[in-house]
């Protein structure tokens, strides 16, 4: 399991899931992650693009520019690496919910 | 406190935490666009300005968390990431050792066979050109990783262009005999040919790294 899955996997996780779906913007990707998780995640809005400027950094995004109502805008797609990268957490995210809920199970029995 | 006396404390506390060059101007750009979304949506949702630029500012973060959150993110980054000047220095660097590396073992090599000086000229003029195929890929690399600001961009096209296009192998008519021709080495002169490795040079050096700079525009 990557060891920073607790620290920015999150919203790393819920991101490249958005982006699998398709191309978005910063604000359209912060508006949808918290409309679909019902602002269960409250991390700093704009928090989410230095994440975003490193995933492009490790080509597991790519990026195209617009400029709309006269301001600059970068839309984000998912590359194959990113994929890949998605694959990966997903894998450690499922793992990560499987053990707490084993660990719940047995807490259970225990009592 | 207005939008824009926002990003410039965001901007201050970028430089604060050694956040400068593409990596900062870019992301003031995104968190303008984030700032002025947020605020009208707000005002279409009924908010008047200034509760609309409160809960903006709000949402988007302190500064502080904001230039932390870069930082990490930056740290993260592999080490050609963080320290794009120093790295392509030291890259370039390597780059003209293994040029001259390759051009003295070619010299040498050439010397040593002591080939019809019609073959010399040839391989010499082959070898020359070593250099500045090894740079431009060097170059093509740097324009569209997009690592550096323009100034450092500027800097490194031109050094290449000075280092790249000149000849090293160079052959001295005036030992040649009729059979062999006698080889030196050092840096040659501008010509024509130079001049047109020039040209190629910054043709390519501008049309990698322009078009990721140029912002396409689309009327909404």
């Amino acid at each position: 399991m990557p060891r920073d899955l607790f620290i920015d996997g999150v919203p790393e996780l819920l991101m490249l899931r958005l982006l699998a779906r398709k191309e978005m913007y910063g604000y359209e990707l912060v508006s949808e992650i918290s409309k679909r998780s019902n602002n269960v995640f409250t991390f700093g809005e704009g928090c989410i693009y230095p994440i975003l400027h490193r995933l492009v950094r490790q080509k597991e995004l790519s990026v195209r520019k617009d400029t709309v109502s006269g301001r600059s805008r970068r839309y984000y797609k998912l590359t194959k690496l990113g994929t890949k990268r998605l694959t990966t957490l997903e894998t450690s995210w499922s793992n990560v919910s499987r053990g707490v809920e084993s660990f719940g199970k047995e807490l259970g029995h225990a009592t | 406190m207005q939008p824009e006396n926002q990003i410039e404390a965001i901007r201050l506390e970028l430089k604060r935490n050694g956040i400068k060059g593409n990596y900062a101007e870019d992301l003031i750009e995104e968190w303008k666009d984030h700032l002025a979304s947020q605020i009208e949506e707000l005002l279409h949702s009924g908010y008047d300005e200034d509760n609309a630029q409160r809960i903006a500012r709000e949402k988007l973060g302190s500064p502080n968390s904001l230039a932390k959150a870069a930082k990490i993110q930056k740290e993260k980054s592999s080490w050609y990431d963080k320290y794009p000047l120093l790295a392509s220095s030291i890259s370039g660097l390597l780059i003209i050792l293994l040029s001259l590396g390759s051009l003295a073992a070619a010299g040498f090599y050439l010397t040593n066979k002591q080939f019809a000086a019609s073959t010399t000229t040839l391989a010499t003029s082959l070898f020359n050109l070593l250099p500045w195929i090894i740079g431009l890929l060097w170059l093509t690399h740097q324009a569209r990783q997009q690592l550096l600001n323009r100034k450092s961009f500027a800097c490194s096209t031109t050094l290449a262009c000075l280092f790249l296009c000149s000849s090293f192998l160079k052959i001295d008519h005036s030992i040649s005999t009729n059979t062999y021709a006698q080889l030196s080495f050092g840096i040659g002169y501008f010509s024509f040919f130079s001049g047109s490795k020039v040209f190629v040079t910054l043709l390519l050096s501008l049309y990698f790294y322009i078009p990721n700079r140029i912002e396409q525009t689309t009327s909404h």
